[in-house]
């Protein structure tokens, strides 16, 4: 179990987790940070907030932000069609809590990961920012990686500038 | 001892007292003689007496006994208010108050304060003022007993379309059951030469005091211009006391009980009101209120969708339904919104007691006046003022006013001023620190900002901005800037709390004259009328009250396609931004584009948009912390089909405006 060094906060969550696509590559989220999966809903988009932002969504009476992480993760941006779906998700952010959705190319299922199959992400040759993913693992035969949505909104959504210029 | 949640119902309840205990004290210090006020003080301290000890205060319950002793002295004209029992009994509320919080203060103290209170009480006996008191409308803001409305249409207001029922409905609306109308017959001409169509008719009508005038302006809005419109606040005769089933055979026998001759109903509907004034007072948990809100916001969100529903069904019976509903909703929202209102004199009282004590601790002799006390603010802006304004009333007593020898010398009146005003405007609140000192030091600041870092030697940067750097973070520390005065001291607290309330903040300040902090702040957090717009393929909301003018894009604008212009309007230069270009959107422009005016803190700037859409009721909804340092946007809001509209942020729409004009001034020079 020595490679599985540093990830003993990572397995338990692994028992569950919502494994969906973007950009054509696999990807698991654990369920303890995902609040529901929705079909397409109206988006508003927010002019001058950068790419990551998708927009705005209306559940039930509340306004939430939508990130759209392939910019980030250097992905191609796919259109949005029948099978895009966008992941709630509840956690901490900055000390606060934030909900917020993700666009999801297609969301496959919710499965379970064996911690065996976790490996570190390669620090070189991936598309991957530092910090932007827990660690790879194996599903279905396949290369699944496992996004660390803190960091990820920690480092790099929430400081995205966003002034407005009128130039 | 009671268990800690008891303890805190005491607490709560006490807080009322407490307040009521220092106003009336603050009160004495200015007009010994009220009795009504020794009465209310005395009140006041009897039911923190017996609540205290019922809840298990017991060493607050025996101190205040004796405080009350020394007004039970004073109630029965055994001894007069001298300011040093004032000041003495400041001090014994202090004391209370630190008890109340669960502090545990030296035992000595409260003898110690006991034989003060005693000594100042018994010192001398004195005669009882037997006069009537003269000085009530310090006790309480001169209540509004009743509106006295007149007013007469145009001529051909019916002609022209104009419905006078539908007016006089909409006051009933405002002012609720108790609206009476008279119908003013004096101008009708001759039956030979009336005009079967036109309106000769003039209305008075009495409206309840508890309603304000804006709200019976705001039934007028469009037409004021061309009528006659004479509104007159009645006041009432007598303040009313806060307790009058007691208070006149309490503590003044000379105050005017209701006269017997009064006709009979009107003397019953008069005590009601004085008694639904002084009982009829809920206390809720604030969060409770914000629930109602958000519900009500959901529902009001919900209407509309129905509403759009319902139009394109276009079924007559459905229609009726909705617009009842409709009706009910707004209702619903406006009485919602009542709910959260609450006066500035809610927070007064510590205001009071702050100059009170500033006079002491500084040594200078000053009013501290307070006007408009009765505006009323959202309950969150008036929380979130309270700290700011502390700040700011410090600074003007400490750093503005100089003492009273160096206004003799400036030859001004030795008696300094501070005054503190708030007022509506449009969907504002004004709120005005004011103080007669010797203003700022244009100068000093400069020099100072330049060694900060704030600005460089040669940035040319216009007086009103400069006055601006003090409320700049780490602008200045008490110590180091006594030529400027130490103004900033905290002062970006300040800064920071207006601006999370989406206020602005302007200083003006004539050296030798005074300071001016003139506070703007929106009227409510929660929702505003809003004009929809469209830009490209989406919808923005702008807050209607903003909104100036909406006119077809002029001829010679349409060409261009810069994200920036000007146009030329009664004689004035607007900039005007092309929302389209400043959010990036492309595809063709609509056919006939619009240009909405609006404007804010007296400048104004055009916005160039696809469509107008129509107005909507805009709950207004929090940007999540991903965009809210997205500062075009003020909020998000939902839209009668569900989707979301972002709702623009008019102040710094202005702001950017103002940026242009500069620009092209600077390219014109």
């Amino acid at each position: 179990m020595t490679k599985n060094k540093g990830y003993a906060d990572l397995i338990p969550r692994l028992n569950s987790v919502v494994a969906f696509e973007m950009g054509g590559e696999l990807m698991a989220l654990p369920t303890d940070v995902l609040r529901e999966v929705l079909e397409l809903p109206n988006l508003t988009p927010v002019p001058c907030a950068g790419p990551f932002s998708a927009g705005l969504i209306n559940i039930r009476g509340v306004v939430l932000p939508v990130a759209d992480l392939r910019p980030l993760f250097r992905m191609p941006v796919k259109e949005n069609d029948r099978e895009t779906r966008i992941l709630i998700i509840e956690t901490t952010v900055h000390e606060k809590s934030l909900t917020v959705g993700v666009i999801a190319e297609a969301v496959h299922a919710i499965a379970e990961i064996d911690p065996e199959t976790l490996r570190p992400v390669p620090a070189v040759g991936t598309r991957w920012p530092q910090g932007t993913l827990h660690a790879m693992a194996r599903w279905n035969d396949q290369f699944v990686a496992i996004p660390d949505v803190v960091q990820i909104f920690e480092t790099h959504i929430a400081q995205e500038p966003q002034l407005v210029s009128v130039d | 001892m009671m268990d800690a949640e008891t303890q805190e119902i005491f607490r709560q309840e006490a807080e009322a007292l407490m307040e009521a205990l220092q106003e009336g004290l603050l009160v004495l210090k200015d007009t010994p003689d009220d009795l009504e006020v020794v009465a209310g003080v005395f009140r006041a301290l009897h039911t923190i007496k017996g609540t205290g000890a019922m809840f298990g205060f017991s060493r607050l319950a025996s101190f205040v006994h004796n405080f009350e002793a020394a007004f039970e002295a004073v109630r029965s004209g055994k001894a007069v208010v001298t300011p040093e029992l004032v000041n003495v009994a400041l001090t014994a509320y202090d004391l209370i108050a630190e008890l109340l919080e669960g502090g545990d203060p030296d035992p000595a103290k409260d003898a110690e304060l006991t034989a003060a209170l005693n000594a100042a009480t018994t010192g001398e006996a004195a005669p009882a003022t037997a006069a009537a008191p003269a000085a009530k409308k310090d006790a309480a803001p001169a209540k509004i007993e009743s509106w006295d409305l007149q007013f007469r249409l145009p001529q051909d207001f019916m002609e022209i379309g104009g419905n006078p029922i539908a007016m006089l409905d909409e006051l009933r609306e405002v002012g609720g059951d108790s609206v009476s109308v008279r119908l003013l017959t004096d101008r009708l001409p001759p039956i030979a030469q009336m005009d079967p169509r036109a309106l000769y008719a003039g209305f008075q009508v009495t409206l309840p005091g508890t309603i304000k005038e804006g709200a019976i302006r705001d039934v007028f809005m469009f037409h004021e211009d061309q009528m006659e419109l004479n509104l007159t606040a009645v006041h009432a005769a007598e303040a009313a006391a806060p307790a009058p089933a007691e208070a006149p055979k309490a503590a003044a026998p000379a105050a005017p009980a209701a006269p017997a001759a009064e006709p009979k109903a009107e003397t019953a509907a008069k005590a009601n009101k004085a008694a639904s004034a002084a009982v009829a007072q809920l206390r809720v948990a604030a969060d409770r209120v914000d629930l109602i809100m958000d519900r009500v916001g959901e529902l009001v969100i919900a209407e509309a969708r129905l509403a759009a529903i319902a139009a394109q069904l276009q079924n007559e019976a459905l229609l009726g339904v909705v617009e009842d509903i409709q009706r009910l909703a707004l209702g619903l929202r406006d009485s919602t919104m009542a709910l959260r209102m609450t006066p500035l004199s809610s927070i007064m009282g510590r205001f009071r007691r702050l100059s009170h004590d500033l006079a002491e601790t500084t040594g200078k002799t000053f009013d501290f006046i307070v006007e408009g006390e009765e505006t009323e603010l959202d309950k969150t802006v008036v929380e979130k003022l309270t700290d700011p304004l502390v700040h700011m009333i410090r600074n003007s007593v400490d750093h503005g006013l100089e003492t009273p020898e160096q206004r003799a010398e400036a030859g001004k009146p030795e008696r300094g001023l501070v005054k503190l005003s708030a007022r509506h405007a449009g969907a504002e609140v004004i709120i005005e620190i004011i103080d007669d000192g010797r203003g700022m030091n244009e100068a000093a600041i400069r020099k100072r900002a330049i060694e900060r870092g704030l600005m460089t030697e040669d940035s040319d940067i216009p007086r009103s901005e400069v006055l601006k750097m003090v409320l700049e973070p780490g602008f200045s520390t008490a110590e180091q800037v006594t030529a400027l005065s130490g103004r900033g001291v905290g002062a970006d607290v300040v800064k920071q709390a207006i601006e999370s309330l989406n206020g602005s903040i302007d200083i003006t300040s004539e050296p030798g004259f005074g300071t001016t902090f003139c506070l703007r702040l929106p009227l409510t957090l929660a929702i505003i009328e809003g004009l929809l717009i469209g830009v490209a393929n989406d919808r923005y909301a702008l807050p209607l009250l903003a909104v100036e003018q909406i006119l077809e894009l002029p001829e010679k604008l349409a060409k261009g396609d810069s994200a920036t212009d000007v146009i030329e309007l009664n004689n004035e230069l607007v900039p005007v931004l092309r929302l389209r270009q400043v959010f990036n959107r492309t595809g063709t422009p609509a056919a006939h584009p619009k240009i909405v005016i609006v404007g804010a803190n007296d400048t104004r700037v055009g916005l160039v948009v696809d469509e107008i859409i129509g107005t909507n009721q805009t709950v207004i909804k929090q940007l999540s912390p991903l965009h809210s340092r997205l500062k075009i946007f003020s909020g998000a809001t939902i839209l009668g089909d569900g989707c979301v509209a972002l709702i623009l942020d008019v102040i710094h729409l202005v702001t950017l405006g103002q940026e242009i004009e500069q620009r092209l001034k600077g390219n014109a020079a």
